[in-house]
C-alpha cells in the first residue's frame, strides 16, 4: 500500500519535472530571437561575452560608426550578452593592443573593425593561435590574415563604389571631367572605394580624372578641398566622386557657394557619386540637387548583422566565411522608395 | 679603556647611524617619489584596477601592459633630454611613420638588418637637422619641429604612396615577438634604452650640461658649456629613438603605413610632463618618464578591462591627467608643474 502510494507520488513528481523541463525549454526557445531559432547553442545567451575592437569612434570617427556601435550595444543589452568594445582611435598600433586587451578579458569572440588591413594581421594571428574565435566586420583584412578569421560581415566596398560611380558616368553620358575626394589613405574601405573609381575611369576613356584628394570622411574638409578644386579647374568639373554622403554634401555646398559668387556657371550641371548615402545627401536627392547616384549602407542594419554574426560564432554555429551587407542603388529617380537615413 | 669606550659608544653610534640611515631612506624615498607626480598616480591606479577587475593582475595582462608601454615609452625617453635642455620636438611621430615605411621599402634590396640600421640613421639625420635648424639659425623649436612634423608626414606619403607596405622578410616580426624570460624582445630593448639614457643624463658630462642648459642657458654659456653641441646631440638622439620606434612598429605590426605614429608626439609629451620634467627645462628624470608612461598605459588598459564606454575613455584619461598635475602643483608647487 505504502509502496503504491510512493510509486504514484514519484510518477506525479516525474511528470511535473518533465513538464517543467519541457516548459522551460519551450520558454527558452520562445525567448530566442528569430536569427537563433533552431540552432544548437553552446551556452545561454547571457553567458556569451563578445569583444569589439572599433577602428575609430573618437579619432576621426563619424556618425556612421557611432550609430553602428549604438546598435550593437542596444542588441547586447536586449539579449543580455556581455559586450566589451574598445576604440582604436584609427591607430593600427593601438588596435593591436586593444585586441590583446580583449583577449585578457577572456571574451568568447574577438570582433575587429580593422583600421589597417595589413597591420592588424599579427593581432588576428595572436588571437587565433590562442584559441579565440575571430570575426572581422566592415573592413576586410589583408589576404595574409584571412586564415585567422572565422567570419567577415560588412559591405563590399569595391562593388558599392563601382555601382554608385557607374550611375554617375551613365548620367554624364560616359564623358566629362571628374574630381575625387576620397577618404583616408591606408584604410581598406577607403582604398577599395577609391580603387573602384580608378578602375572605372580606366574602363571609360571618355572620363578624365582631374585630381584626387583626401577628405577623411569629413564634410568640412571635403568642402575646403572642393573650393580648391573649383579655384583650379572651374567649369571644367563635370562630376565629383565622394567617399560618402558627408563628402558629397560638403562638395555640394562649395559648388553652390561658387555658383552664387559667380565662380561657376549656374547652368553648368555637376554630377555626384558616393557609395554611401547619408541624411543630408538624401535630402539633396529628394530636392533634385544630386544628379548621379549613391548606394544605401545602413549603419544600424550593419551593426545588427555584426552583432548576430558575433553571437553565432561565439555559440559555435557554422557560418559562411563572408556575409555581405545588401547595398541597393539610390538616386533621384528612386529616392522616394527608401526612408531617410538616420546618419 | 678607550676600546671599551669605543665599545660602549658603538651601540649609540649604531643607533644614530640607523636613525640617520632611516631618515635618509625616508627622505630619499620621498624625494624620489616627489620627483614625479606620476608615482602616486601609478600606485593608485594599480590598486584600483586590481580591486576592480580580476583580469588586471594576470600574467597575460601584465605582459600586455609592458608591450603596450614600449612605443610611447621609447619616444618619451628620447624626448626627456630634449625637454630638460629647454627645447621640444613635435616631429617624433612623423619620423616614426617615415622610418617604418623606409625600412619596409628598402629591406628587399639591402636586407633586413642593414635596412633597420638605415632607418635608425634616417631618424638620426632628421633629429640632427631639427637640432641644427634650432641652434644654427636660432629658430623656435616648436615652429621648426612642427614644420618638420608636417613635412616628413607629407614626404612619407609622397615617397611611399598611400598603401600599407608589407615586408618580404618576417624575421623582425618574429624577433619582436620572441620571449626572453617574462619579456618580449621589444620590452627589453625599451628597458635597455631607458637605462642608457637615464645613465647618460645622470652620470655623464653631457647629461650634467643638459640640465645646466635647461636651468639657465646664459649661465651655461658663461660657464663655457658648448650649448649648441649638447642641444643638437639631444635632438639627434631623440630622432634616432623615433627611428627605433619606426623599426619596433614594423616588428609589432608586420607592416608599415604612412599613417603610423600620428598623434604619438602628444602622448609622449604628456608622459614626459607627467613624469615631472619641466616644459621650461632644467629638471626631470628618465625614471619619472618611465613611471608616467606606466601610469598612462595602466590607465588606458584598465578602463578597457572595466569595459568603460569608449566615448568616456579619452575624457577619463584627460581628466586624470589634469587632476594629477593640478594636485601636484597645489601640494608641492613641484616639478610636475609645467612652468
Amino acid at each position: 500500500m505504502r509502496y503504491e502510494l510512493l510509486s504514484k507520488i514519484s510518477k506525479i513528481l516525474g511528470a511535473m519535472l518533465a513538464a517543467a523541463v519541457l516548459t522551460a525549454s519551450v520558454a527558452q526557445a520562445e525567448d530566442l530571437p528569430d536569427w537563433l531559432q533552431g540552432q544548437k547553442l553552446a551556452k545561454p545567451l547571457n553567458e556569451v561575452h563578445v569583444g569589439f575592437s572599433i577602428r575609430g569612434l573618437l579619432g576621426g570617427g563619424d556618425l556612421y560608426t557611432a550609430q553602428y556601435v549604438n546598435k550593437v550595444k542596444e542588441l547586447a543589452q536586449k539579449y543580455g550578452v556581455k559586450l566589451t568594445s574598445i576604440d582604436a582611435q584609427d591607430d593600427p598600433a593601438k588596435q593591436n593592443q586593444d585586441v590583446a586587451n580583449l583577449m585578457a578579458q577572456g571574451v568568447d569572440v574577438v570582433c575587429v573593425w580593422a583600421t589597417n588591413a595589413k597591420a592588424i594581421v599579427p593581432a588576428l594571428k595572436k588571437a587565433h593561435d590562442a584559441g579565440f574565435k575571430v570575426v572581422t566586420f566592415n573592413a576586410v583584412v589583408d589576404e595574409a590574415g584571412q586564415k585567422y578569421v572565422d567570419a567577415y560581415v560588412g559591405p563590399n566596398d569595391y562593388n558599392q563604389s563601382k555601382l554608385a560611380t557607374q550611375q554617375m558616368f551613365d548620367a554624364m553620358g560616359g564623358k566629362g571631367n571628374i574630381v575625387m575626394i576620397r577618404a583616408q589613405l591606408g584604410f581598406s574601405p577607403s582604398d577599395l572605394r577609391a580603387q573602384a573609381v580608378f578602375d572605372l575611369v580606366k574602363a571609360n576613356p571618355g572620363i578624365t580624372l582631374l585630381d584626387t584628394q583626401e577628405g577623411r570622411w569629413s564634410q568640412v574638409i571635403a568642402q575646403q578641398i572642393m573650393e580648391n578644386f573649383i579655384t583650379r579647374f572651374g567649369n571644367k568639373i563635370d562630376g565629383v566622386v565622394g567617399a560618402d554622403g558627408y563628402t558629397s554634401t560638403g562638395s555640394y555646398l562649395a559648388i553652390e557657394a561658387a555658383r552664387k559668387s559667380g565662380k561657376l556657371d549656374p547652368n553648368h550641371v555637376i554630377y555626384f557619386a558616393d557609395p554611401n548615402v547619408v541624411s543630408t545627401s538624401y535630402d539633396l536627392m529628394k530636392e533634385g540637387k544630386f544628379p548621379g547616384g549613391s548606394t544605401i549602407q545602413d549603419p544600424a542594419r550593419e551593426g545588427e548583422l555584426a552583432f548576430q554574426t558575433a553571437v553565432k560564432v561565439a555559440e559555435g554555429i557554422q557560418l559562411p566565411k563572408e556575409t555581405f551587407l545588401p547595398t541597393p542603388i539610390i538616386n533621384q529617380s528612386n529616392v522616394n522608395q527608401y526612408p531617410r537615413p538616420t546618419n | 679603556m678607550s676600546t671599551r669606550t669605543a665599545e660602549r659608544a658603538e651601540p649609540g653610534r649604531r643607533s644614530n647611524a640607523g636613525h640617520n640611515i632611516g631618515r635618509k631612506v625616508l627622505t630619499g624615498a620621498l624625494g624620489f617619489f616627489g620627483q614625479s607626480p606620476a608615482w602616486p598616480l601609478l600606485v593608485l591606479l594599480i590598486i584600483f584596477f586590481m580591486l576592480a577587475t580580476p583580469n588586471f593582475m594576470t600574467w597575460f595582462n601584465v605582459s600586455n601592459l609592458l608591450t603596450q608601454a614600449v612605443i610611447i615609452g621609447i619616444l618619451a625617453v628620447g624626448l626627456t633630454p630634449v625637454f630638460i635642455s629647454g627645447a621640444v620636438d613635435l616631429s617624433v611621430g612623423s619620423v616614426a611613420g617615415f622610418t617604418a615605411c623606409l625600412l619596409v621599402t628598402i629591406q628587399p634590396y639591402i636586407g633586413l638588418y642593414p635596412a633597420c640600421a638605415f632607418a635608425l640613421l634616417a631618424g638620426l639625420s632628421i633629429g640632427l637637422f631639427n637640432g641644427l635648424l634650432v641652434e644654427i639659425f636660432g629658430l623656435n623649436p616648436i615652429i621648426v619641429t612642427l614644420a618638420i612634423m608636417l613635412g616628413v608626414r607629407s614626404l612619407t606619403f609622397l615617397l611611399f604612396g598611400s598603401a600599407t607596405i608589407s615586408p618580404t622578410d618576417d624575421r623582425l616580426l618574429d624577433l619582436v615577438g620572441t620571449k626572453v624570460g617574462p619579456f618580449t624582445f621589444d620590452v627589453l630593448v625599451f628597458l635597455a634604452v631607458a637605462l642608457a639614457v637615464g645613465l647618460m643624463l645622470r652620470s655623464t658630462v653631457h647629461g650634467i650640461n643638459t640640465y645646466a642648459i635647461g636651468g639657465s642657458r646664459p649661465a651655461a654659456e658663461d660657464a663655457g658649456v658648448n650649448v649648441t653641441k649638447h642641444v643638437v646631440f639631444n635632438f639627434a638622439l631623440c630622432g634616432t629613438l623615433a627611428g627605433l620606434v619606426g623599426v619596433t612598429l614594423v616588428g609589432q605590426l608586420g607592416a608599415a603605413a604612412p599613417v603610423y605614429g600620428q598623434g604619438y608626439e602628444l602622448l609622449a609629451i604628456i608622459a614626459v610632463v607627467l613624469g615631472g620634467t619641466k616644459l621650461a627645462g632644467g629638471s626631470g628624470t628618465v625614471v619619472g618618464t618611465l613611471v608616467a608612461t606606466g601610469a598612462l598605459t595602466v590607465l588606458q588598459n584598465g578602463v578597457n578591462l572595466l569595459n568603460v564606454d569608449v566615448r568616456y575613455v579619452t575624457i577619463i584619461v584627460g581628466v586624470v591627467l589634469v587632476l594629477t598635475l593640478t594636485l601636484d602643483r597645489l601640494i608641492s608647487g613641484g616639478p610636475g608643474s609645467s612652468e
